[in-house]
């Protein structure tokens, strides 16, 4: 009778053209360095640095430290986030480390086990946004 | 001058009249030259070695998708650097069967005649695999393949999936050079990207380009070689 609603993956449409996408039968072991969007769905030990975004679905496990610009996570990490801009925790995240980035939202029901710093003035990386979503429109 | 590289199985009945046909449209287009029969006891490498040495050009496949690897793989052995660049031709004997030749736009023996004489060239960089080269793709099903890409991280599918290796001709990857492993399960897909790989597998070989077999562990890389092809019109890549 009522519908259940689904549960929000961390993967957005947009974001299928990343350059490496682990997939959610696959198991990768050791360090993970890209200048490209990342998209993790699988099993990841090791480490993760990028220069661009890394997704993480919801039924994903990571056991590492992750680097990157933006982050949107879903699933499990057991390590270290460091996120230059924003990082984005739905509601079925669960981070067991330490976090430090400088936008930051939470979904109810996200499970954070460490501490978090904000690393610059929120206000300047919003402004940032706005700018670069200004010119997005600009050229549409 | 030409060289025609006859493979082993083309001795067969079914297939003369297909090479009695060749024949007479290369000597009608004047595009005549030496035959090579491979055999038993013939080895394609040191054959072909020899016409280099005797200041051979061209040579051509004649046969299927696995007489032009074995045919890519002495050429690539054989030449020395890109200036002195051999040309590989192709003449599929049964050209509905050959994946290869479809990517070159090479449809039928007459075309594959007419293309040879148009001499339309494309320079492909063929990727390293172990002691061989592929062009397009090399497949494998992951039941105990293991993957070390870049010596960085190593990757583990699923059983019940497929590994490709892509040398995609068209791709840019800006001046880099780079080989795509994609990983095929039912309803997802998994992408890497890589210079090189340690490939490993007890269980079951890799096919490079549809056609040719190749025991594992082995060393993938794009560190190939450049290949002329003459290729058709019509070609996918």
């Amino acid at each position: 009778m009522f519908n259940k609603q689904e549960a929000k993956n961390a993967i957005p449409d947009g974001s299928k053209d990343a350059e490496t996408i682990i997939g959610p039968s696959v198991t990768v072991k050791g360090n993970l360095n890209s200048d490209g969007n990342i998209i993790i769905e699988g099993v990841l030990e090791g480490g993760v640095k990028t220069a661009g975004e890394v997704f993480v679905g919801n039924k994903a496990q990571i056991t590492a430290n992750i680097e990157a610009k933006n982050s949107h996570i879903g699933g499990e990490v057991r390590g270290n986030l460091k996120i230059e801009e924003r990082l984005a925790l739905l509601a079925s995240a669960k981070i067991f480390g330490d976090i430090e980035c400088s936008s930051l939202s939470v979904e109810a029901g996200a499970i954070i086990n460490g501490k978090c710093t904000m690393t610059k003035d929120y206000k300047s990386v919003k402004n940032k946004e706005e700018k670069e979503l200004e010119v997005e429109e600009e050229k549409v | 001058m030409y060289i025609y590289v006859f493979d082993d199985f083309t001795q067969q009945n079914k297939y003369q009249k297909s090479i009695q046909q060749i024949s007479k449209r290369l000597t009608d287009l004047g595009l005549n030259g030496k035959i090579i029969q491979l055999g038993i006891s013939k080895n394609i490498s040191s054959s072909i070695e020899d016409e280099i040495r005797r200041g051979a050009k061209t040579i051509v496949a004649v046969g299927n998708d696995q007489t032009t690897l074995k045919t890519l793989n002495a050429i690539a052995m054989s030449q020395s650097d890109e200036k002195h660049c051999l040309c590989l031709g192709v003449i599929p004997l049964e050209p509905r069967e050959s994946h290869l030749s479809e990517l070159l736009g090479i449809s039928n023996i007459n075309d594959a005649c007419e293309i040879l004489l148009a001499r339309r060239l494309k320079i492909f960089n063929a990727a390293a695999f172990g002691q061989n080269f592929f062009l397009f793709r090399a497949a494998a099903p992951a039941d105990g393949l293991l993957l070390d890409l870049d010596k960085n991280f190593i990757v583990q599918p699923a059983k019940d999936e497929i590994v490709e290796i892509i040398n995609d001709p068209n791709k840019d990857w800006q001046g880099d050079k780079k080989l795509v492993l994609k990983i095929k399960h039912k309803n997802s897909e998994s992408l890497f990207s890589f210079r090189e790989a340690i490939a490993v597998n007890q269980k079951t070989p890799i096919i490079l380009d549809g056609s040719l077999p190749i025991a594992l562990p082995a060393r993938i890389s794009m560190e190939g070689q450049k290949i002329k092809i003459i290729v058709g019109k019509g070609r996918v890549i």
